[in-house]
């Protein structure tokens, strides 16, 4: 078992005597990174960062990318449009969007220009629309979990393989109160003595504001189908980050499990935050779901000592790291949370 | 000179052959009827004893009524002829050939009668002989010019055997222990036989005790560590390693019963209590065609059958471990027994404090085996091995950070009933039957949380084992001595069950799984014939071993050419070059290459077929006096159908679908190896040195492009020496050195894809110690083992002291230190991997190398009668 593996491998290293080894001199160059999924119906996004050489000296901080040239470009190489850049400062890799909606069925290219360092460029296809029947939700017990379940049947793209992806986020939010006094607007947060005196009064509004923010938390899923391409990362009782299909021309039905623990926040636990469940039903290009799949292993087994073998990520950037994959996605937002 | 003879004495032959005579009995030796002639009619008949064989016993037909009917009669077969010659009856030769006879017999210790393996018994003159099988059996033809023969073997006195042999039957031969004080003496006078070829290695038992070894354990698989080709995993690592091969390659036989884990306390020692072994050896290419099922070599170690004639006991006692051993007759020289046990003293010594903090643990062997004389032909063996090891880590223990209680329970029993038999003086046959069985039991008490308010309270309880039984038979028939038969098969049933887990979860909504369960029948024929050509300088050996499977759903055959021809010059040299095609029908899915029992064995299936592999090797040999052997060997191996998994196997998991994470690939080994060996004298030792390459090469790892097998050694090499000061004092040093192991370092490393998405994974809930460590960085290989670890090297000291040499009680006292320059040796190098203490967001990336083993004394003490 991994556990049995980590465990007897805990205690020899406390037996063991530790030293710090230096880096090797690096090789190679920094390569621009490059992740975006292009989705079907929505705004191409996509996040430029840069790479790190191993070497003596070398930190896990990365430095955001403000002035790279992001364009989307047609098969012929043709320019779509060129996105702009992002200036949330909260980003951790820098983001260029754009303006045009992106169409199911479509090749895209993406070019990416830093000044000084290799020009990167990566090819897609968004899959055309496909179609989930959601037949049931219920809560349940999973090997002693309780679970969300998601009774799907997922219809195939006649005469071609379509690549599914099942993943389930919570996305945080911040809740505001506010209450107009006099005409004017006033956050309770900010104004709370203001608010306790007037609240009573008659003519005060209270109103709430919802704003979902930039934070996600990845919940586990979980699947009981050995069809499943999680088969091939680890077993069937243990969770993941996405439940994978390659899907063969024809339609089929499973139970796609989300641990349930995360769906409602608690304010005394602090296990999950308040905000709404996002489970995503997606197709998506082979090159993305290659990348899915390594990254899972990655994941699960980042494979950076030598007693374990090193897992090779999958990507489709040539000149540079990261994946562009297509996706056309069927998005479930669920509510459990008071907001 | 026959034909002068007749010429001459026509006549009076007549008369003196035609006289008439009727012996007394119809039965007799060839002696007693040439004297009932002698005393009764007078006449005298003249012989030489050295080609006539004069106490063979012959039987009359009862027809024959003259002197040259029953001469003719009791001469029949042997090319020997009457004829008169003046009045006297000469008994000559035939002048066109010489006359040849059989020897036959097994070879034994003069006190417990023991059989000896591998015992020389040969021709002085022509230096022309055999060696004793894996029973103390030879065959040997013997002219009738020849009038003695040499047996010997390593730590026996030699003896001279006159010819011919004093009486009619098996020549059973009766080799005295040398005394032990005596400097080891390797293979003496054993050149001749193609059995010592250079793949082959006949590990000298004293090796086990005569060179310093981590904390004085004994281990047989670390001895052979000491010749080229062998190496280990990491440093210490009772892990062998043949030319680049996998530790699961290695077919290890245990009184011929396949074991399928050796390793205790996590491979830092073998199964093999060294007390317990009477022979060690090590097939690194031109494989006999008997052996079969793994691809990289066959270990092949004997037990002790005990004394047939006295109780001997022996006991050793270290500071880690202690171990006893007794053996002697439960009916003189009918039966005999030898039990031996070896415990680690761990738990008891040091329980209250260090086992406190870090868990409890304990590993113990038993090897019995029991020895029936039925005749002196036939032999009954059977023999018995348990080892266990067990590990206990509370959740309380205060050294490591675990939220769970962990027992660990692994084990292998093996069993095998033999039926060793003398059919003729030239046919020898054994017929084995045994059970073999690794067993490793896991269980878990494991609180979960899943809210503030709610835990999950798991008891799971894993098991993975192998379980085969076999049966075989083996038949070795000499024509003549250059010319030579090996022939048999056997049957193996394998029942596998990689993964098997039950826990008190309610299931739910899940799906219960049943644990797989494999059974498959294995099958296995072989035939070689074993030829000396052209005066004996040439010997070629082909063969052939026919191997199936059968499963359900599945079927493989496999047909295996061995082939092994020598070259013999002058000056005790020669040349070989060999081939040898192996396949292998399980594989063991591991990961991590320490040796633990999470390896997971597995049979081939529909989608997975047998490994293979086909090796050349081409070697050049030569002795000194039979002080010194210089080998040099080439070779270069292709394997096929390799199986691996890319992603760490859960094995105590039912639903974990093994065979959807196997790949299969191919892989190309090849590399040089030198040894220089002393063998006789005050000083003794082995030089080696290997130079090596290993490659593995799978479509969806590494993009299709070759890489650096873990196991890939470039320089491997070893120095040990053995100094007889005094007959009972002796020093010993040795020096290991192996290039550094290959490791994945990432070139670059770049964001993550989920933090860079704000996308957290705390609620992770995976069984890991590190599920709360998240790291923000992917890594970028540049390809796979690009990066070599430091190298392994350590020299060790030790010295021997022998007391009570004239006493029934003797006493041996080896003390040493290993590692004395105190060389940190890599065990594991992790890229940031365990420094999950570290909370700070941004943080220096570093490698951090672990070391097991810095200087470390050792002091043992045994006690034997």
């Amino acid at each position: 078992m991994r556990l049995m593996y980590l465990t007897v491998l805990s205690i020899l290293l406390l037996t063991a005597c530790e030293s710090e080894l230096p880096l090797p001199p690096g090789n190679g160059q920094p390569r621009v990174v490059v992740y975006s999924e292009l989705t079907a119906g929505q705004t191409a996004e996509i996040r430029v960062g840069k790479s790190k050489i191993v070497q003596p000296g070398v930190d896990n901080a990365f430095d955001l990318v403000p002035d790279a040239v992001v364009q989307l470009l047609n098969r012929d190489s043709s320019l779509i449009e060129t996105l702009g850049f992002g200036t949330d400062t909260s980003n951790r890799m820098s983001v260029y969007t754009g303006k045009v909606k992106l169409n199911p069925n479509t090749f895209y290219r993406v070019k990416v220009d830093v000044p000084g360092m290799r020009t990167v460029t990566s090819f897609t296809t968004i899959p055309n629309n496909f179609k989930v029947d959601l037949l049931d939700t219920s809560r349940t017990i999973l090997n002693g979990r309780p679970v969300l379940q998601f009774h799907l049947t997922i219809h195939a793209q006649p005469g071609q393989r379509q690549y599914i992806v099942m993943e389930a986020l919570k996305q945080s939010a911040q809740l505001d109160s506010f209450f107009t006094y006099n005409g004017v607007r006033y956050s309770v947060a900010e104004y709370e003595d203001l608010y306790e005196r007037v609240k009573d009064q008659p003519g005060v509004v209270i109103t709430k504001d919802t704003t979902f923010l930039n934070d996600y938390l990845r919940i586990p899923v979980y699947t009981q189908d050995e069809n499943a391409d999680n088969n091939q990362i680890g077993g069937l009782n243990e969770n993941y980050n996405s439940i994978l299909f390659t899907q063969l021309g024809k339609p089929f039905t499973t139970n796609l499990y989300i641990n349930a623990t995360a769906l409602s926040s608690n304010q005394v636990e602090a296990i999950a935050p308040k905000g709404r469940v996002l489970v995503y039903v997606k197709s998506v290009s082979k090159e993305y779901y290659d990348f899915l799949l390594t990254y899972e292993k990655v994941k699960r087994n980042p494979g950076l000592n030598s007693l374990i073998q090193a897992v090779q990520l999958r990507n489709n950037t040539v000149g540079g790291l990261g994946v562009v994959g297509g996706t056309n996605q069927i998005l479930y937002q669920l509510y459990y949370d008071v907001l | 000179m026959l034909a002068g003879f007749k010429a001459q004495s026509q006549h009076s032959s007549d008369s003196i052959l035609s006289r008439p005579f009727t012996p007394d009995h119809s039965q007799g030796t060839i002696l007693s009827f040439i004297q009932e002639i002698q005393r009764t009619t007078g006449i005298a008949i003249s012989y030489s004893s050295s080609f006539l064989h004069l106490n063979k016993k012959v039987q009359l037909h009862g027809t024959e009524k003259t002197t040259g009917t029953v001469l003719n009669a009791i001469l029949q077969g042997t090319g020997i002829q009457a004829a008169a010659v003046n009045g006297k009856i000469f008994l000559l030769r035939e002048s066109s050939q010489t006359q040849y006879y059989t020897l036959s017999g097994f070879v034994r210790e003069e006190n417990s009668k023991e059989v000896i393996i591998g015992a020389s018994i040969y021709d002085p003159i022509t230096r022309r002989g055999t060696v004793s099988n894996a029973f103390g059996f030879y065959t040997l033809q013997v002219p009738d010019t020849c009038n003695l023969i040499v047996f010997s073997h390593v730590g026996y006195e030699p003896v001279q055997q006159k010819l011919p042999p004093p009486d009619e039957g098996q020549l059973d031969i009766y080799l005295s222990a040398r005394n032990f004080l005596q400097p080891v003496v390797v293979n003496a006078g054993t050149e001749d036989s193609i059995v010592l070829h250079a793949g082959y290695i006949n590990m000298p038992l004293s090796y086990l005790s005569s060179f310093p070894t981590l904390l004085g354990e004994k281990d047989v698989l670390k001895s052979l560590q000491f010749y080229p080709g062998a190496g280990s995993s990491l440093e210490s690592s009772s892990n062998l390693l043949i030319r680049g091969g996998g530790a699961d390659q290695n077919l290890y036989l245990l009184d011929g019963v396949p074991i399928y884990h050796t390793g205790h306390l996590f491979g830092l020692f073998s199964i093999f209590n060294g007390d317990a072994v009477k022979d060690v050896s090590l097939y690194k290419d031109a494989f006999p065609a008997r052996y079969g099922g793994r691809l990289s070599s066959v270990v092949d170690i004997r037990t002790k059958d005990g004394s047939m004639k006295e109780w001997h006991g022996k006991a050793v006692v270290s500071p880690l471990s202690g171990s006893a051993e007794i053996d002697g007759p439960i009916i003189k020289d009918r039966t005999s027994m030898s039990l031996s046990f070896r415990r680690s003293l761990v738990d008891y010594l040091y329980g209250n404090n260090y086992l406190k903090n870090y868990g409890n643990y304990y590993l113990y062997d038993i090897n019995l085996k029991l020895t029936q004389v039925i005749n002196d032909k036939n032999r009954l063996y059977l023999s018995f091995y348990k080892g266990q090891d067990k590990m206990l880590i509370s959740s309380d223990n205060p050294k490591i950070l675990l939220f769970d209680d962990y027992d660990f329970s692994w084990s292998n029993i093996t069993s095998a009933l033999k039926w060793a038999s003398v059919v003729s003086p030239r046919i020898f046959t054994n017929t084995t039957v045994t059970y073999s069985r690794f067993y490793n039991l896991f269980t878990q008490n494991s609180m979960i949380p899943l809210s503030f308010n709610d835990s999950l309270y798991v008891k799971g309880q894993g098991v993975s084992r192998v379980r085969d039984m076999a049966i075989n038979n083996e038949t070795e028939f000499t024509i003549n001595n250059t010319h030579k038969l090996s022939f048999g098969g056997g049957y193996t049933y394998h029942n596998l069950a990689p993964t098997a887990y039950s826990t008190n979860i309610a299931i739910g909504i899940g799906v219960k799984r049943e644990a797989p369960k494999y059974f498959m029948s294995e099958l296995n024929l072989y035939a070689e014939d074993q030829m000396s050509l052209l005066d004996d300088r040439l010997i070629v050996r082909p063969g052939l071993h026919l191997g199936a499977l059968i499963q359900k759903g599945a079927g493989y055959t496999s047909a295996q050419p061995r082939l092994l021809v020598r070259w013999k010059f002058n000056h005790e040299q020669y040349i070989e070059a060999s081939y040898s095609a192996m396949t292998q029908f399980v594989h063991q899915l591991t990961t991590p290459v320490i040796n633990l029992p999470t390896d997971l064995w597995v049979p081939s299936t529909e989608n997975i077929k047998p490994e293979r592999s086909y090796s050349y090797s081409l070697a050049y040999g030569k002795k000194w006096n039979n002080d010194w052997r210089m080998s040099i060997d080439g070779y270069y191996k292709q394997l096929s159908d390799l199986v691996t998994t890319n992603t760490v196997l859960n094995i105590f998991d039912n639903s974990d679908l093994w065979e959807k994470k196997v790949i299969a690939g191919s892989g190309y080994n090849y590399g040089a190896e030198f040894l220089l060996e002393k063998t006789k004298g005050r000083f003794t030792g082995i030089f080696a040195y290997t130079l090596a390459w290993a490659w593995r090469q799978f479509d969806r790892i590494n993009g299709g492009r070759r890489f650096p097998y873990k196991e890939d050694r470039r320089h491997t090499l070893s120095l040990a020496m053995k100094y007889q000061f005094k007959p009972n004092w002796s020093f010993s040093a040795s020096w290991k050195f192996a290039s550094g192991a290959p490791f994945t370092l990432p070139q670059q490393i770049y964001p993550d894809l989920d933090w860079a998405r704000h996308i957290n994974g705390y609620l992770d809930e995976r069984y890991s110690p590190f599920s709360t460590y998240q790291v923000n960085y992917l890594p970028f290989f540049a390809g796979l083992n690009n990066y070599r670890l430091h190298p392994v090297h350590h020299l060790d000291l030790g010295t021997t002291i022998y007391l009570g040499n004239k006493s029934r009680f003797k006493h041996i006292i080896s003390a040493g230190v290993y590692n004395i320059y105190n060389r940190p040796n890599p065990f594991i190098v992790s890229f940031d991997q365990f420094s999950y203490f570290n909370n700070d967001l941004i943080y220096p990336l570093q490698l951090y190398q672990y070391s097991l083993f810095k200087t470390l004394p050792y002091l043992n003490y045994t006690f034997k009668f």
